[in-house]
């Protein structure tokens, strides 16, 4: 896997919160499509789905059935208040890297 | 408010017809906005999943059939399996419906590297003792088919008793059994990583070259097991290590499978 994979892999779980934060709900599919459309082009759903499970588990999102129209449920996700929480951390700590690693990557060094 | 009871899922014969319309499903009550997953059981989750892999094409039925397979036969939960089937399932109608390719959607060419993904990324969910306790699912079963029933049961107690023995529910426990259960599970551990392969075969590539070799693997093993199982029962039968109160084991062997059962098919907290 090359540094451009590694490192949008190691920001996905922000992105995903975000997403969902920007939909207020929306399901996997909606997901993936927007991660493909915006650089993570090699994501796969089999990485994604126990990423849902995984914030489920831990209580940064919830799910709710609802009905589709092509016949199974579908499960929509919306962020708890602990997820906006955690968003908000990532947040800070993705402002935090990029303007430290962008001063080093631009020379500009103390 | 939601109904906690089972929705009923009542499939009438129903033609399938041309690819694109929907299989007709009568009866159909079903819960409506539910939150996460709490009133649908597993079951009713495989039983939805029948009905509508009938609306793939028969390409995307095959492929699907391959997912379905492969999580069923992994070492994860038989929820978990069954629940990211349901979405793959959601997934591969939802490409069809918009003319895509489903590799397109699944962000893959390669189902198999598809399906190890998800395996080994809801693995890193569980904690140890789940990993461990997956990794010997299959031997409480085990214990409860081949050494309760078959063994101390039909093997030894039925002939005793037809036979007007008495007979004692402190059944010998024999070396040749432990060998014959350690056989067993080696076997098992060995047909699960197969199984999926070949079923799919069977359904999905079912010609005569398919049928007759894999008639020919299962037979020979077949023939193995039965002359293995001969030759160790003539030379450890009548060594016999400690005795074991039947109904004591009977029912200990149930109810672990009855918790396992429970675990197996628990929901994810939201």
């Amino acid at each position: 896997m090359n540094n451009k994979s590694q490192l949008l892999k190691g920001s996905l779980e922000g992105c995903v919160l975000q997403i969902i934060n920007l939909k207020e709900e929306t399901y996997g599919y909606e997901i993936a499509k927007i991660l493909k459309d915006n650089g993570f082009t090699d994501i796969s759903e089999g990485t994604l789905y126990p990423l849902y499970t995984r914030l489920q588990k831990n209580g940064l999102i919830k799910s709710t059935m609802k009905e589709s129209n092509l016949g199974p449920l579908r499960k929509y996700y919306s962020l708890t208040d602990a997820g906006k929480e955690e968003l908000s951390e990532f947040c800070e700590s993705w402002k935090y890297l990029t303007e430290h690693v962008g001063n080093i990557l631009g020379g500009n060094i103390i | 408010m939601h109904n906690n009871e089972d929705a009923n899922l009542d499939r009438k014969e129903a033609p399938i017809r041309e690819r694109g319309i929907f299989v007709e499903i009568e009866n159909i009550e079903r819960m409506k906005h539910m939150e996460g997953w709490k009133t649908m059981k597993t079951r009713q989750i495989i039983k939805e999943m029948n009905v509508y892999r009938e609306n793939l094409s028969e390409a995307n039925r095959a492929l699907f059939d391959k997912i379905l397979l492969k999580v069923r036969f992994s070492k994860i939960r038989e929820r978990d399996a069954e629940e990211f089937s349901y979405y793959c399932l959601d997934l591969f109608l939802q490409a069809e419906k918009e003319n895509r390719s489903v590799e397109e959607v699944m962000g893959t060419n390669d189902v198999n590297q598809f399906c190890d993904d998800y395996i080994s990324g809801i693995r890193e969910n569980y904690n140890i003792y789940e990993r461990m306790y997956l990794k010997i699912k299959y031997v409480p079963m085990i214990l409860f088919i081949f050494v309760g029933i078959w063994e101390l049961l039909i093997s030894y107690m039925i002939p005793n008793i037809i036979a007007g023995n008495s007979v004692s529910l402190d059944t010998p426990i024999t070396l040749a059994l432990v060998i014959e259960f350690i056989v067993v599970m080696f076997i098992t551990e060995i047909a699960m990583k197969y199984a999926a392969k070949i079923s799919w075969e069977l359904n999905h590539q079912n010609t005569r070259h398919t049928q007759m070799k894999y008639f020919f693997i299962i037979f020979g093993i077949y023939l193995l097991f039965v002359f293995g199982f001969v030759g160790i029962k003539l030379l450890f039968a009548k060594i016999i290590l400690f005795h074991l109160n039947f109904v004591f084991f009977i029912s200990t062997v149930a109810m672990i499978m009855l918790i396992q059962d429970y675990y197996d098919n628990k929901v994810v907290k939201n």
